[in-house]
């Protein structure tokens, strides 16, 4: 695409909603989480194919090690994406990314941001462990509202 | 001539992005379109990494179900960069197993991408590479009986991987009739102010649009022809491709020529404030009178 455009339908992929949660599983982790989903061009691709995600809650950068994508319950820290290669997004599928934090997320109004990142490499299987090809980025932005608290998502 | 005429399901992509249309809405539209066929994407097609077989078969018997023929699917590929990260040979397991998967369908072709030349890499070894991974190929292609080809959607002086006169050259060299060329009307795009998606450096000169002469020379290869549209004038023909001459030599070649019909108006930067459907209707017509309608 050219430069500074989203290879993608930008509106609508940030779900503008913070659910504070705990993790249950094999010990329980208190945090939030928000929803993504995937409306990218040829969007279909495995997680090392996007390598990476950074979450920022009112301009602080939220832990990578702390910070999780969870596609069909099946928890991958955003920091070791990159070399997942049988784990795909699937286009319009919507995804969690949840925050591990021991204090909830206070209501009211959130800005939320949301970067993911992208790879000019086309082949659908291939995940660029190489460095082959450029990489990009995409940031989504919201208001982010707190839609509720104290959901449990299982974990195990 | 003009053989069956196909839409693409990417002409109807924004209504699944952006409103959440299930596959079975974009075959009812094209269904209601009464056209030949469709041409299926590979995103469609179930969860990756792999689809469920079941899954496929009830895909096929749903397609049928609206009277359409699976003409072609495409994938998204890059056999360079698949063989640079991994291995030549992984590139070729990956098309064959997409040959599989289209023969279950029932889909007449398979159209994949040769790929782009990575910093360093030579014109003439991409090109052995294209030309390796798809002789290989080729006998699977011929023990399912659907020929693959690479879609050539760019004017050489952009991406000479892409182009169509590479594209013929390695199909001549492989020399089977189960290796094509798939002609993309993009690389014949002429300038305009719509932007070129693939452009990604600011200040970029001007691509040199592909000759009809080469469109000509592609023929005899190209059983499945990619008819991109980004838009349509007041006279029913997109100014932004020679589609009259595109639609004249179709239907004066002796060889049969599948065509699909792929609009891409909708994308941001283009026309996203368009129905695709309505886009769609408009095209149709001047395609089929090309076949004598």
């Amino acid at each position: 695409m050219p430069l500074g455009q989203i290879d993608g339908i930008e509106a609508g992929m940030l779900v503008p909603e913070i659910w504070n949660a705990r993790s249950v599983g094999s010990r329980e982790e208190r945090g939030w989480y928000f929803s993504v989903r995937n409306q990218l061009f040829h969007g279909t691709r495995p997680l090392g194919w996007f390598g990476w995600v950074a979450v920022d809650l009112d301009g602080v950068r939220q832990r990578p090690s702390r910070t999780f994508l969870v596609l069909r319950n099946q928890w991958v820290r955003v920091d070791q994406m990159a070399t997942i290669s049988d784990i795909y997004w699937n286009k319009t599928e919507l995804a969690k990314v949840f925050v591990e934090a021991g204090e909830p997320v206070s209501t009211g109004v959130h800005s939320l941001a949301c970067t993911i990142g992208t790879s000019v490499q086309a082949h659908t299987r291939a995940v660029d462990t190489i460095g082959l090809k450029a990489r990009g980025e995409i940031e989504l932005k919201a208001d982010a509202t707190v839609a509720g608290t104290d959901r449990v998502v299982v974990r195990r | 001539m003009i053989g069956r005429i196909s839409l693409s399901t990417w002409c109807f992509e924004q209504y699944v992005l952006r409103d959440g249309a299930s596959l079975d809405d974009v075959l009812r539209m094209a269904a209601d379109m009464g056209v030949d066929g469709i041409d299926l994407l590979d995103s469609q097609i179930g969860f990756g990494p792999r689809p469920s077989l079941h899954e496929l078969n009830r895909l096929r018997r749903r397609i049928e179900s609206y009277g359409l023929d699976l003409v072609s699917m495409w994938f998204h590929t890059d056999m360079i960069a698949r063989s640079a990260i991994d291995s030549p040979e992984a590139a070729v397991a990956d098309l064959s197993e997409y040959l599989a998967v289209a023969a279950q369908l029932g889909a007449s072709y398979v159209a994949v991408q040769a790929g782009t030349l990575p910093p360093g890499t030579s014109l003439e070894s991409g090109r052995r590479t294209v030309v390796d991974v798809l002789s290989a190929v080729e006998p699977i292609a011929r023990e399912y009986g659907v020929p693959i080809g690479t879609e050539s959607s760019r004017p050489y002086s952009v991406a000479p991987l892409k182009s169509p006169e590479l594209a013929r050259e390695v199909v001549q060299e492989v020399g089977s009739e189960y290796v094509i060329v798939i002609p993309d009307f993009e690389a014949w795009r002429l300038p305009s102010s719509i932007p070129r998606t693939y452009l990604e450096v600011e200040g970029a000169p001007e691509p040199i649009p592909t000759t009809l002469e080469e469109f000509q020379k592609c023929l005899p290869f190209a059983p499945n022809i990619q008819a991109k549209f980004l838009e349509i004038g007041d006279d029913g023909l997109d100014p932004n491709y020679p589609e009259e001459s595109f639609l004249t030599l179709l239907s004066e070649s002796p060889v049969t020529h599948d065509l699909t019909v792929e609009y891409e108006g909708w994308i941001p930067g283009v026309h996203p404030e368009r129905d695709p459907l309505e886009a769609v209707r408009a095209i149709l017509p001047r395609v089929r009178a090309s076949r004598g309608e």
